[in-house]
């Protein structure tokens, strides 16, 4: 097989980092194009002729010439493109195959979503809107639970999501659950869920992959309330003006 | 050609117009696969026998939400995700890629815009359905939601509509009038029943794709394909 080329544009958030996560598992080369968020260069024109729905991350296959977007996607495409050795997915057709796309799809829909929601009423709203808070975190607890109940299930054949080894089931949960306190949700309820996430970050490559493109800075403050609240206030401005910008375009 | 012998399909789901199950019912009739369609109960107390929370369907489908399906001609395998089980059935019984990609690049397109329909249209059209609509929040708490969050998810559903309606006028200026490729796939099958619901009074209004016009125009000729009109009309609840 030739080398792949491969352009990721990304940033330091929960699915770009699953992508990093998975091109390092895979040990596939690839190159890191970074999206600067704070100056929405995700809505750029160049990005959309990239990914039509200006979010991140993005995946460019140069050997296919190939723009590919949506973490679950990208995933299942390096699993199916890449991973003939099923280092991090399973035989296309298996009843493992089947349970991981489910599950990739569950995080896509449901935990990704709903954490985003609660990332926002916790984190950014302008105001603050107890119900807003209440009702994002308790779906997102909901999901943790099915998770939670998932690895009960799955602890005799090592505990992970999916069959007897990491997959990108694994991958695109972990990109979320490793920021699963920003949203305000503790794990202390969830053991299984936090083991498995400590397993996860045990991994050299996982480490690696999560540090694309730099290390995140929440990782120092978080537990900090304070020091919490000063990096959201960071982001909040650029995620209003973002959302400014999205309502006056069609006004 | 849908394989003759084949043992019907179990599709767990409900009434019309909830929009996951359709999907499914959807590509089971353009396949011409037999199928039972089991009503289950919303009810999400575990203890009720028919509901979505009890033991006996969450040992089907985890998450306890609907649609999930059983497959008899496969070991009983249960599939659950509306977009799983669309991938599932194509990838079983749609040999031919009638609705599904013929190759790596249709495939992939058709996974980013059924990625895209799960995790954006989806879950936003259903917050901003339950804070419009007079049935859900306002009803429970008998006070509209806060202004701040009515926004947040109307701009949220605009942009998504919006960058739909640039897709379609790019597949149009290709002469084709579905979402991605030259055909109907598990692409348009996933987003109709989701774009159907916004045109429904009141929730949100029924002029909603005014602004949008070629999501306006390939929802009509969504409606217009016989399987789905065959499908609303049997997920209909009785009167």
């Amino acid at each position: 097989m030739s080398e792949p080329q491969l352009t990721l544009y990304t940033n330091q958030t929960p699915n770009g980092i699953k992508i990093s996560i998975a091109l390092s598992l895979l040990s596939l080369p690839y190159k890191t194009h970074i999206i600067s968020l704070d100056k929405h260069e995700q809505k750029s024109e160049w990005f959309t002729k990239i990914n039509p729905n200006g979010r991140l991350p993005a995946l460019t296959d140069h050997t296919a010439d190939l723009n590919i977007m949506e973490s679950g996607a990208i995933l299942l495409y390096l699993a199916s493109t890449y991973d003939k050795q099923h280092k991090i997915s399973f035989e296309e057709g298996s009843k493992e195959h089947w349970e991981m796309v489910q599950w990739v799809l569950w995080q896509n829909a449901g935990l990704g979503p709903m954490q985003g929601q609660s990332n926002h009423f916790v984190r950014y709203a302008p105001e603050h809107i107890q119900y807003g808070i209440d009702r994002y975190i308790n779906e997102t607890r909901r999901l943790y639970s099915v998770l939670e109940s998932q690895l009960q299930k799955q602890e005799s054949k090592g505990g992970w999501v999916v069959g007897d080894h990491i997959s990108i089931a694994d991958i695109t949960i972990f990109g979320w659950a490793v920021f699963a306190e920003w949203a305000g949700v503790e794990l202390d309820e969830f053991p299984r869920v936090r083991s498995w996430r400590e397993r996860m970050e045990n991994i050299e490559k996982v480490e690696e992959g999560r540090n694309v493109p730099e290390r995140s800075g929440l990782r120092d403050v978080m537990g900090d309330k304070e020091k919490m609240e000063e990096y959201a206030a960071g982001s909040r401005k650029w995620i209003l003006e973002g959302m400014k910008r999205d309502a006056e375009k069609r006004a | 050609m849908a394989p003759t012998n084949l043992r019907p399909l179990t599709v767990y789901g409900t009434y019309f117009p909830s929009p996951n199950p359709p999907k499914v019912v959807f590509l089971l009739k353009l396949l011409g696969l037999p199928y039972n369609y089991v009503i289950k109960s919303l009810k999400d107390d575990p203890a009720v026998e028919d509901g979505i929370k009890h033991p006996n369907f969450t040992s089907i489908n985890p998450n306890g939400r609907l649609p999930a399906i059983t497959d008899p001609n496969q070991n009983n395998i249960h599939v659950w995700e509306s977009g799983a089980i669309l991938q599932y059935l194509t990838e079983v019984y749609d040999k031919d890629h009638r609705f599904s990609g013929k190759n790596l690049e249709e495939r992939t397109l058709i996974n980013e815009w059924l990625a895209f329909q799960i995790s954006g249209q989806a879950p936003m059209s259903g917050q901003i359905m339950w804070f419009s609509h007079p049935q859900g929040h306002t009803a429970k708490y008998g006070a509209q939601a806060p202004d701040h969050i009515l926004m947040r998810f109307k701009n949220e559903v605009d942009r998504i509509y919006g960058v739909l309606n640039t897709q379609l006028e790019k597949q149009k200026a290709k002469g084709s009038g579905w979402i991605v490729t030259d055909r109907m796939t598990i692409v348009d099958l996933a987003w109709a029943p989701w774009a159907g619901l916004m045109t429904v009074a009141p929730a949100p209004h029924p002029e909603f794709f005014d602004g949008f016009p070629e999501v306006k125009a390939w929802l009509a000729r969504m409606d217009e394909v016989p399987a789905v009109k065959a499908a609303i009309a049997e997920l209909k609840a009785p009167q």
